[in-house]
């Protein structure tokens, strides 16, 4: 048996769908130690982030972040799935706590000229989006 | 045929007991005081004929036929037995027919039987007797009749009848009587009982104002009744709270709906209020989900999962997610923990706990202002103190905060939900834990984690180092 998520009453619809899609396209298990999504580079091992030849300084939190939305690029993460993920917490916390680090990661990422890379889903979540 | 109920009763059947004790006792009391009478008597009339013998034998032959004529005419009773025999056995004077068989001379005072001669011929006693040999051969015969003893029996038998029977009587109605009261006092509280399960909480068992262990027990339930009612209403008034809660958010939605449908004219429009509505649904959901957290948080049973939780560590991951919204906010976040310690429970709900806390500790604090959490040792207490420069708690607001959706007047205008320290609360009592909210401005909510003996690694005093 095994199920690999669950949700518990009351749920959106969005969230269950975005879970749903989620588990359809889990990340391979890739032995990569490079992520790559359109200029943006991620080094596993060295811990370093680049956009372009920018170098991004991330805090180790804001790491995990970006690895695990790059990891699912072209996805909608909700909060929920993020704060699970991400920060291992299973309750929903009153205040707007992913906003506030997902608009610090933004700000690192997609600097004043470039094309944002992460989108924000009103009332949904967020997606990582390679420039096209 | 069906038997009166108080008959079968547990108290009637002790009081039947305790009625035939008594009555055994009461018969042996007066076996035993009838045979101290015997004895009694017996004993005295021994030394009395002893004594007289004693007299008599020392008379000469002459006088002792005087001695005893005298001694028979002196008796009105008819009690005193007297004779002389001659050696061949017949008889000289007295009123004793013949030497008894039996009766052994020159030996102490003994029961004979003897047949007496009087006026209306020879009558068959029993009597206590003694006997001698003269110095010119004859017998001397000195009797006295102990039927006063009989006499006695008697008047103690009548007595045993007159008192025992009434007191068995007594015994048996006082039985009836006290059967039929608890039998009452059952029935009553039975028929009060089941109107209080038939839902009248307002019931209570009869109660008077004695001590007796019946009223005592009355008393101890009536309490717990009380303490069923407070709760129950409790219970209703969450409901209630509930209700009202959900009802607020869901209605602004409905009516931005509802006035978005008819006054939208572009997509934008309807876009804008979808939105609105769906942030109102959106909070519903939140309360919901929140209520249900609660819920499993005091229904689990989590504790035989248990581990050791660095405290240290965990406030640290508190901080720093925290850290970003404080900054927002221009608030200065600092973690004090110098010591490494740890505490037995859940790592999650721990976590839960204390960002609660400091999300609360944060979002009621103005701008510019300072939230510390700090990791302490006091006593045999391992504390978790979250502070802050905010308006804090006031004496009066201390046990509300704890109720479900209280928010106070002060806040009204803050986003939230009204149960967050519930979730805190709820945490901490599963760990066995104590929350304390000290009042006045800068509030000070500290988690009590008391040391436990049991814990085979006697975890905090031992790992009191300085964290490096």
């Amino acid at each position: 048996m095994g199920g690999d998520d669950y949700l518990t009453k009351p749920f959106a619809v969005v969230e269950l769908v975005a879970r749903i899609e989620a588990l359809l396209r889990r990340p391979a298990e890739s032995r990569e130690t490079v992520l790559r999504v359109g200029p943006l580079e991620l080094d596993l091992i060295e811990r370093t982030a680049k956009r372009g030849d920018r170098v991004i300084e991330l805090l180790p939190r804001e790491f995990r972040l970006l690895e695990y939305m790059m990891q699912r690029s072209d996805q909608l993460l909700t909060r929920a799935m993020l704060l699970e993920e991400v920060w291992n917490y299973k309750f929903v916390p009153a205040t707007n706590l992913v906003d506030v680090h997902m608009g610090r990661l933004r700000h690192k990422v997609d600097g004043p000229d470039e094309a944002p890379m992460i989108h924000n889903v009103r009332g949904a979540g967020f997606i990582l989006r390679a420039v096209s | 045929m069906r038997q009166p109920q108080f008959i079968r009763s547990n108290t009637f059947h002790r009081a039947l007991m305790v009625a035939g004790v008594f009555a055994v006792f009461v018969i042996a009391l007066f076996g035993f005081i009838y045979w101290q009478i015997d004895d009694y008597l017996t004993a005295r009339s021994d030394r009395v004929i002893t004594l007289e013998i004693e007299g008599i034998s020392s008379l000469s032959p002459e006088r002792r036929l005087q001695a005893i004529d005298e001694k028979l005419r002196q008796d009105p009773r008819g009690v005193q037995l007297a004779a002389i025999f001659a050696a061949d056995g017949h008889r000289i004077t007295g009123n004793i027919e013949g030497l008894p068989a039996g009766l052994r001379i020159d030996a102490a005072a003994q029961a004979a039987d003897i047949v007496k001669i009087n006026g209306n011929g020879p009558e068959h006693q029993i009597i206590r007797a003694i006997a001698r040999h003269m110095r010119n051969g004859d017998v001397l015969v000195l009797g006295r009749n102990v039927d006063e003893a009989r006499e006695i029996s008697h008047v103690v038998g009548q007595a045993l009848g007159l008192g025992l029977l009434p007191a068995f009587l007594l015994c048996l109605l006082a039985g009836a009587w006290l059967s039929v009261r608890a039998q009452k006092r059952v029935e009553e509280v039975n028929q009060r009982v089941q109107r209080i399960i038939a839902g009248d909480l307002r019931e209570r068992l009869p109660h008077r104002n004695i001590d007796e262990p019946f009223s005592k027990l009355a008393g101890i339930v009536n309490g717990m009744l009380d303490e069923m009612e407070t709760l129950i209403h409790a219970l209703a008034g969450v409901g209630n709270d509930i209700a009202h809660d959900l009802r607020t958010p869901l209605t602004r939605a409905r009516i931005t709906l509802e006035r978005g449908r008819t006054n939208a004219t572009n997509l934008e429009q309807l876009q804008a209020v979808a939105d609105k509505a769906l942030a109102g649904i959106d909070q519903s959901l939140a309360i919901i989900t929140a209520l249900l957290r609660l819920a499993e948080i005091e229904n689990s049973r989590r504790s035989a999962s248990f581990a050791n939780v660095p405290l240290h560590d965990m406030l640290r991951e508190v901080c720093d997610i925290y850290e970003p919204i404080a900054e927002n906010k221009n608030i200065t976040l600092q973690v004090a923990a110098t010591h490494r310690l740890t505490v037995p429970g859940d790592r999650d709900l721990l976590i839960e706990a204390v960002a609660n806390l400091v999300d609360n500790a944060i979002k009621f604090t103005p701008e510019g202002g300072k939230v510390d959490i700090e990791l302490l040792r006091g006593g045999a207490e391992t504390i978790v103190r979250v502070t802050d420069t905010g308006s804090g708690v006031s004496e009066q607001e201390r046990e509300a905060v704890l109720r479900r959706f209280y928010r106070s007047d002060k806040i009204r205008n803050t986003p939230g939900v009204g149960l967050g320290l519930n979730l805190v609360a709820a945490i901490v009592k599963l760990h066995g834990f104590r929350l304390a909210i000290h009042p006045g401005p800068g509030c000070r909510v500290e988690i009590i984690c008391p040391d436990r003996e049991r814990a085979k690694q006697p975890a905090p005093p031992a790992k009191e180092q300085p964290a490096s």
